[in-house]
């Protein structure tokens, strides 16, 4: 089941947004930190990755609304979002 | 040493590139091979080089800069993706082997024709011309390089694209020795391939293949780790991850980041807008060498007075001694020059300078007038023998 952002900003504690390689999580990273928004790179968790290793943007959930905005309008295709509530379980996202 | 082999590889590099290299070499660990610090930080470096390409060959998308191992490297992956089945390919008079032999295995083994365009010495009209001529019906890929790397020759690559373009045929563009000398815009059409090393000033190993926006999607000449989708077998069917496959050379790339960022601060023109027809880089210092050689009784120096015709490249015989000899006699002066065909009998049977070749001096940014004057004296010295 996917959730929505007034879920993740009452339940998540933290929010992953997928890229298709390090390259895009650089070039994510790199446009979100433009835009006055923290963001970090990591592996995506085995637990969340169907296609083996992967890369994934972190981001405060308060700034996951405006981050995957300013994705969507810089070309970033097929986004994926996952956000963590406090016992540690990723829930995907409706982007 | 006076060193006037810059079109081979740049010796003399900025102190960047080996400050970037020597740190990388002490930070890096696999890009894209993990989520621990030193992975995170190759990852930034490659990232950073790939910003920095895209922003001195002005593309918009920094993931359709692609890495390679030199400008064969990339010529091979583009050649290899476009030339098709039976096709007809054209190439300019002016090409490297590292377009020429891709091309004869392709010959050998799918029936690849090649017509080599016999685009006269220092004539920009009528290379397009005969261009326009060649690129008929079966045409499926022209490949032409923007600068001679014998002759200094700048052929009109923005011309050629036009006809190309108009006829929907892709353009592969050599840009071994305009890379970092000559305006290139990345996103314009062609295919855009370079070793980093010349004009650049990164390390050797290293090399560029530019993606334009809506090119088709390049074959990868290999398959491999990628750090991506790595549960599917096959290569990732997106840039840069496709033809990237294995560890990436995070030292090099440092070093070729430093060397590009050198190119953009020092002023060297890298747009269109910046550049001036009159008064294209090293155009002084070849006048001058040009000048220094032709008033040596014997010496023949190829050389156009056209406007943004040649680039620091001359080429130059002296009557009746083997270019080889020459560059020995002047090796053993301390000047370093590259004599015989150059990896391009293509260019020297255009030109007229096959099988002998020539002896070629090269300038990169590093070079000074003392650098000339130096090599016309001994050059006076041999001929007196």
């Amino acid at each position: 089941m996917f959730r929505d952002n007034t879920w993740a900003q009452a339940y998540a504690v933290s929010c992953l947004i997928s890229s298709r390689s390090v390259t895009y999580a650089q070039r994510y990273i790199q446009l979100l930190k433009s835009n006055g928004i923290r963001a970090y790179m990591h592996r995506l968790p085995s637990t969340i990755s169907d296609a083996g290793c992967g890369h994934a943007v972190s981001v405060g959930v308060h700034d996951l609304a405006h981050a995957i905005s300013l994705l969507k309008q810089n070309r970033a295709d097929n986004l994926r979002v996952w956000c963590a509530n406090q016992d540690g379980e990723y829930e995907e996202m409706l982007t | 040493m006076t060193y006037l082999d810059n079109a081979a590889t740049t010796l003399y590099k900025p102190k960047s590139v080996q400050k970037a290299v020597c740190a990388a070499l002490k930070e890096s660990g696999g890009a894209g091979r993990g989520g621990h610090a030193a992975a995170l930080r190759a990852a930034e470096i490659i990232y950073g080089a790939r910003e920095t390409a895209a922003e001195l060959f002005r593309m918009r998308d920094p993931e359709r800069v692609i890495f390679t191992s030199n400008g064969t490297h990339s010529l091979n992956i583009a050649i290899k993706s476009l030339a098709a089945r039976g096709g007809r390919v054209v190439v300019s008079g002016f090409e490297h082997n590292a377009v020429i032999r891709p091309l004869y295995r392709l010959s050998q083994e799918i029936g690849v024709k090649v017509d080599v365009i016999p685009t006269p010495l220092f004539e920009p009209e009528m290379a397009v011309s005969l261009f326009e001529m060649a690129l008929d019906g079966d045409v499926c890929l022209a490949v032409c390089t923007h600068v001679s790397n014998v002759f200094g020759y700048v052929l009109p690559i923005e011309r050629i694209w036009a006809l190309c373009k108009h006829r929907g045929v892709p353009l592969i563009v050599d840009a071994a020795q305009s890379a970092g000398v000559l305006p290139i815009a990345g996103d314009s059409g062609p295919y855009f391939c370079m070793p980093g090393h010349k004009g650049l000033y990164g390390p050797q190993g290293t090399g560029l293949l530019l993606c334009p926006p809506d090119g088709l999607i390049l074959k990868n000449l290999i398959e491999g780790g990628t750090g991506s989708a790595s549960s599917d077998s096959a290569m990732p069917n997106f840039y840069p991850d496709r033809l990237e496959a294995g560890t990436p050379n995070a030292p090099s790339i440092a070093g070729l980041n430093a060397g590009m960022r050198y190119i953009i601060n020092s002023g060297i023109p890298h747009t269109a807008t910046e550049f001036d027809l009159s008064d294209p880089p090293h155009r002084k210092m070849l006048y001058r060498l040009h000048c220094s050689l032709a008033a040596i009784w014997g010496v023949k120096s190829y050389y156009t007075d056209g406007l943004y015709c040649q680039s620091g490249v001359i080429s130059f015989n002296i009557e009746g001694q083997e270019p080889e000899s020459v560059a020995a006699r002047l090796a053993a002066k301390g000047i370093a020059v590259r004599a015989g065909l150059h990896c391009a009998p293509t260019a020297h049977k255009t030109a007229g300078t096959f099988p002998g070749g020539t002896v070629r001096a090269s300038i990169g940014a590093f070079n000074t007038t003392a650098d000339i004057r130096r090599l016309a004296a001994a050059v006076r010295g041999i001929v007196k023998g």
